[in-house]
């Protein structure tokens, strides 16, 4: 077993990487303020929060493993968010009837995933059928998007929802398991499977390694874009719906942030930007390490808020930058032995 | 020929839409050819038309940047700080002076990291550009202010011009900044064109290899570029505040995909290499329009956004289209390889 | 002034511990055309770079017209006249042929503005005398191939060249363009500039060259005249051994009925009315020059670019072929030209690259990947194709191009191919590769259950492994050949010769 876990940090030196810097984080700040961050309630507290974007990150995984990008995900979200709380408030009215309310949630989390894959396919038609460069039509399919959620709000919240949403995604099995952090656990394993035992994931990862190269091997990279930007979509359609939860309405300016954290938390986790490469534990390290350091902040009630965004910022560049020095030598070392 | 190239351009369908644009404003409201609209949206092209100049360098020289609107508010805060605190009287010159400096030393930092880790230009300035933000509302505790530093507020009542609709008593002014809006066009348009760093710039865009096998100096050009986005962010922070009379530091949050748009949608590609002063200036004309005019047009402004996103899908899905068919076909065929090849050869 | 424009004496060169280059001569004349020619790691773009000045040298001296330069780089070596034009050409695609051509020039003479006058002017002006006519506003991007090279070989006359460098230039042009370079390069030699010419194709070199430089293993193997050699001395040092001329013959063929056949096959702009049959246990070859429409008859084979008309069939059924996934539906394999950008996944392990073909057809009962089956296929391609690597998880990049390319076959052998079309298979393969390839390729024609098709410009590749090879022209199939009836020299003519012919109208 030992030797196992050797063999694996060895073999992936940027999990090994994050592993040491979680551990790090956690040892520190267990003895910084062990009286905060050792209850149960702030651990609790930690694992509500972090699904709503680590979902994002997952869906943006796959994208960025395709050799693209999606910057479309936070509009998807609220979007998906935004149709379903309207479906809910609308067919169930004012009537408090619990019978129906529970079939209408479950036909709402439906809605909602199905408009985030339509998003999805509308993305994956910009990109794979029009041949749209990733960035813009992302970009071009955000404002799109958010702009259909704007006018259809008129800018303003959703409010008034039925309190059947707010009570399901705000539980929490036993005082330890939260609802949000099971939704992340099924995503999670759904996207590894994806990745790692079917077909699909396997010609995603040749294709974001050279697209000509597995259209010459007999991939349909179009149906392979497609299929990535859906599943992405519909991750997003489900960060939508846990926010909603959250917040108990619906917006079209919700988490704004979330792209820029997604994108953080792959880059962080390993997965390639110029596409071919990335694991969903990668995802998991990346996700959780942030959380911690953002909670840690969260103690100390003399920093603001906003140091978040510095740290998580010089994280991204010197994550970057600590591959780019571990690619370096590692390359020095092949080119000494084979003297190519 | 010269009709032929001018349909293949596309700076003409951006200018054809913004034609059509404004006939069916002035149709449906009368209230686009006044002088007072041409004034105000003159006034709001400034911020626009100087930050995609940056923009679309960057993006030529086959790289692009997220980060310049928070180097932008950084600068912008640090900058009116300092003069706070010092009290200063004099010039409005030195306000603009200190931000142009810090922004160019930010925008170093993004060339300095692109040049160094190699990888895309989006993902380094995406770090840079939260790291900058964080800086100013966590380090500097920024906050909205009206109380700007006595120069700068001085600036804020300097016009060009003022005109006044007579039916309706409004006027329209026309801020003196307007002129810095020029200058920094024609610097950009004489420098891409007439310099040979201009020209390094479009040869780093077009193949990178060939740009160092020529001799250009790459990463001198690449840290030019960025230093010089950085530098125009600064100068575009001090002429925000300016502009809108007040400190507000974030208010240039999620700018930078409104530039990007406005940069491609003029024709720049998004690949490097290609890319106009005056398209650029078309691309930034047409959004600017769409958001100043669909009150004009009786649309709700919410709907704005939406527009934005089928502009930029249509006018890059139209190249991206076309490419990718050209792509799929034969590039050149070979059955009319002979007919093809008599363009050039021997005499 | 001395006669000798370039000299090199006893120049090494070493890359951690592989030596490169060793001891290396060469000497290059004033409007002298001088062939250097040498197998892949023979040397030969090393010693390029060491006389553009990207490497410099471990040991020995270079002298540029009786200057020292032993300490050569780049900006020395363009003011010293010595211009290199890359394979690739190095040319910017989005600037005008104008800005192109003077764009070195202005670069070194470290100009800070650009005249766009004067960059007309001179453009034209170096155009002029050599004669070729372009557009000088036009597009890079916009241009055929061949004219992209003559606006490479143009900027290199306009900072004075004395020496150009042509690194296999000949590569990606037809016939006919490569005689119209000849032209140009002919033009160049009666100015006194000398040319160093890198190539392997043997008939240019007694075309071109007024002497000849063999590489080997980073070693001058022979300098000499053109004149006093032959094809089997070239080879001979080229290789290091004599050719054994070995012709494949196949033990049988069953002409009941063909195992792949095209009827009339057309593709717009690409080729009109192939028609052709393969038998089980044959290998045909189709061999055309490069524009002649052989790489898009085989893409259209393989799916890639669908056949506007004509019909194919395989076992005596027709079938559609429109997208590669029809072609691999239908056991079509195809091993395409360029391996490095449309073969290989360089970033991915060797397995992954080797089973992505048959990746649907590996799956278990709940359609997942079937990851024990995957690993023994790769296993047991690895062992019948002999390849040379380690781990499986290793990068494809810690192979050889010869062991490469015997991914990409065993990629197409994977789906038990009934049909296997080659593209150029042995392109940049050493020749131990080679040999395994070939012998491969026998046994599989053997077994009687694939079709093979080899498509190359290599002819004696073509008759020694090709029972049957149709020559393809300008997108018509224009005859048919017994590789024991034909010779190389024949199979040359037959290639070439209606071009010419075309060419004199």
């Amino acid at each position: 077993m030992k030797d196992k876990i050797v063999h694996f940090l060895k073999t992936d030196s940027n999990i090994s990487r994050l592993s040491l810097l979680l551990a790090v984080s956690v040892v520190a700040l267990a003895i910084m303020e062990p009286d905060i961050f050792l209850t149960r309630d702030y651990m609790v507290s930690m694992l509500y929060l972090f699904p709503e974007f680590g979902i994002l990150a997952l869906g943006m995984a796959f994208c960025m493993i395709s050799g693209g990008i999606d910057l479309c995900v936070v509009a998807t979200a609220n979007f998906s968010g935004i149709l379903a709380c309207i479906f809910m408030k609308t067919v169930l009215g004012d009537s408090k009837a619990q019978g129906p309310g529970i079939a209408v949630f479950c036909a709402a989390i439906l809605l909602a995933l199905l408009i985030g894959m339509a998003c999805g396919a509308l993305n994956g038609v910009l990109i794979a059928k029009l041949g749209i460069p990733p960035i813009l039509a992302t970009l071009g399919g955000s404002d799109l998007v958010m702009g259909l959620a704007i006018a259809l709000t008129k800018g303003s919240s959703v409010t008034d929802i039925p309190p059947t949403l707010n009570m399901v995604g705000t539980h929490i099995f036993g005082n330890l398991l939260p609802v949000t952090l099971l939704v992340f656990i099924v995503c999670a394993c759904f996207a590894a499977y994806q990745l790692n035992k079917t077909t699909f994931g396997y010609k995603l990862y040749m294709m974001g390694s050279n697209a000509t190269a597995s259209r010459y091997s007999g991939v349909d990279n179009e149906k392979t874009i497609m299929k990535t930007y859906i599943f992405s979509g519909m991750l997003a359609a489900v960060s939508g719906l846990l926010m909603c939860a959250r917040f108990n309405t619906a917006r079209a300016d919700f988490g704004s942030s979330y792209t820029m954290q997604a994108i953080l938390i792959c880059v962080l986790g390993g997965v390639n930007p110029n596409g071919g490469s990335g694991k969903v534990r990668g995802i998991v390290f990346a996700v959780l390490i942030l959380q911690v350091l953002s909670s840690g902040l969260n103690m100390f009630p003399s920093l603001s808020n906003f140091y978040k965004d510095l740290i998580w910022g010089a994280a991204l560049i010197l994550i970057i930058a600590c591959n780019h020095i571990g690619n370096r030598l590692a390359e020095k070392r092949v080119t000494v032995k084979t003297g190519g | 020929m010269k009709s032929k190239k001018l349909l293949k351009r596309n700076e003409f369908y951006v200018a054809v839409t913004i034609f059509l644009l404004s006939l069916i404003i002035q149709l449906r409201s009368g209230q686009f050819f006044t002088a007072n609209n041409f004034v105000d949206l003159a006034r709001a092209m400034i911020i626009p038309g100087m930050l995609t100049m940056g923009v679309m360098m960057e993006i030529i020289s086959g790289g692009i940047d997220v980060s310049f609107p928070a180097i932008s508010m950084l600068s912008m805060y640090a900058t009116l700080e300092l003069l706070l605190k010092m009290e200063y009287e004099g010039s409005v010159a030195l306000a603009f002076l200190i931000a142009v400096l810090i922004g160019l030393c930010l925008g170093l930092i993004n060339g300095a990291l692109i040049c160094l880790l190699k990888l895309p230009a989006f993902i380094i300035t995406l770090g840079t550009s939260s790291i900058y933000l964080g800086f100013m509302q966590a380090v500097l505790k920024s906050h909205t202010s009206s109380l700007l530093p006595g120069p700068v507020s001085r600036m804020v009542k300097s016009f060009l011009l003022t005109v006044t609709n007579q039916e309706l008593g409004i006027s329209s002014s026309l801020p003196s900044v307007f002129v810095f809006l020029i200058i920094i066009v024609a610097f950009t348009a004489f420098l891409l064109k007439y310099t040979m760093l201009g020209r390094g710039i479009y040869a780093l865009g077009g193949d990178p290899v060939a740009a160092e096998r020529a001799g250009f100096h790459v990463n001198g050009i690449r840290l030019f570029v960025y230093g010089f986005m950085g530098a125009l962010a600064g100068f575009v922070g001090i002429t925000r505040t300016i502009l809108v009379g007040s400190c507000q530091p974030n208010s240039l949050i999620g700018y930078e995909m409104t530039c990007i748009a406005a940069v491609v949608l003029g024709g720049t590609r998004i690949s490097g290499g290609h890319g106009t002063v005056a398209g650029s200036l078309l691309g930034a004309l047409l959004l600017t329009m769409v958001s100043n005019s669909l009150i004009l047009m009786g649309i709700p402004t919410y709907w704005s956004k939406f527009v934005t996103g089928i502009l930029i899908i249509v006018g890059t899905g139209v190249s991206a289209y076309q490419a990718l068919r050209r792509q799929r076909q034969l590039a050149v065929g070979v059955l009319e390889d002979q007919g093809l090849s008599e363009n050039g050869g021997l005499m | 002034m001395s006669d000798i424009m370039l000299q090199i004496s006893q120049v090494s060169k070493a890359f951690g511990g592989v030596q490169a280059l060793d001891k290396v001569d060469l000497e290059i004349r004033r409007g002298e055309i001088h062939c250097l020619a040498g197998g892949n790691g023979s040397g030969k773009s090393t010693l390029i770079k060491i006389i553009s000045g990207y490497y410099k040298a471990d040991s020995g001296t270079i002298s540029v017209e009786g200057h020292d330069h032993s300490r050569l780089n780049p900006i020395e070596a363009i003011m010293s006249g010595i211009q290199v034009i890359y394979q690739d050409f190095s040319v910017f695609p989005n600037l005008t042929v104008a800005e192109n051509i003077v764009m070195y020039d202005a670069v070194v003479s470290k100009k800070k503005l650009q005249n766009w006058k004067k960059t007309a002017e001179t453009a034209k002006d170096t155009m002029d005398k050599l004669g070729i006519m372009i557009p000088p506003d036009a597009l890079v991007e916009e241009l055929p191939v061949a004219d992209r090279q003559l606006v490479a070989i143009c900027r290199a006359m306009v900072h004075d060249a004395k020496l150009i460098i042509m690194d296999e230039p000949t590569t990606a042009l037809t016939r006919r363009e490569v005689d119209k370079l000849f032209g140009i390069i002919r033009k160049l030699q009666q100015k006194g500039i000398a040319i160093l010419f890198v190539s392997h194709k043997l008939d240019e070199v007694f075309e071109i060259a007024d002497n000849f430089t063999i590489l080997r293993n980073g070693k001058r193997v022979i300098s000499d005249a053109a004149s006093n050699v032959d094809n089997d001395k070239f080879v001979y040092y080229m290789t290091g051994r004599a050719i054994e001329k070995e012709h494949f013959t196949p033990k049988e063929i069953r002409k009941d009925k063909p195992l792949f056949e095209v009827r009339d096959l057309c593709l717009d702009k690409g080729f009109e009315h192939i028609s052709f049959q393969v038998y089980a246990g044959e290998v045909l070859g189709i061999v055309g020059l490069l524009g002649s429409g052989r790489t898009e008859l085989a893409e259209s084979l393989f799916g890639l670019l669908p056949a506007t008309s004509g019909e194919v069939f395989i076992d005596g059924e027709a079938v559609s072929i429109r997208t590669p996934q029809d072609a691999i539906k239908h056991k079509i394999g195809y091993v395409p030209e360029d391996r490095l950008t449309e073969g290989l996944f360089l970033g991915q392990p060797i397995e992954n690259n080797m089973m992505l073909a048959n990746i649907d057809a590996l799956i278990t009962k709940r359609k997942t990947i079937d990851w024990k089956t995957l690993h023994e296929h790769a296993r047991a391609w690895r062992d019948e194709l002999s390849v040379k690597m380690g781990d499986m998880d290793a990068l494809i990049t810690t192979l050889s191009g010869g062991n490469q390319q015997k991914i990409v076959l065993a990629k197409w052998l994977e789906i038990q191919p009934k049909v296997l079309i080659l593209n150029g298979p042995t392109v940049g393969v050493d020749i131990g590769a080679k040999y395994d390839l070939h012998a491969y390729l026998h046994r599989l024609a053997e077994a009687m259950e694939t079709a093979i098709i080899v498509i190359s410009d290599d002819i004696p590749e073509l008759i020694e492994n090709c029972n049957r090879i149709i020559v393809m022209k300008q997108g018509r199939l224009t005859g048919e050949y017994s590789n024991k009836e034909v010779t190389e020299q024949e199979l040359l003519n037959a290639v070439t010769a209606q071009k010419e012919a075309a060419d004199e109208e």
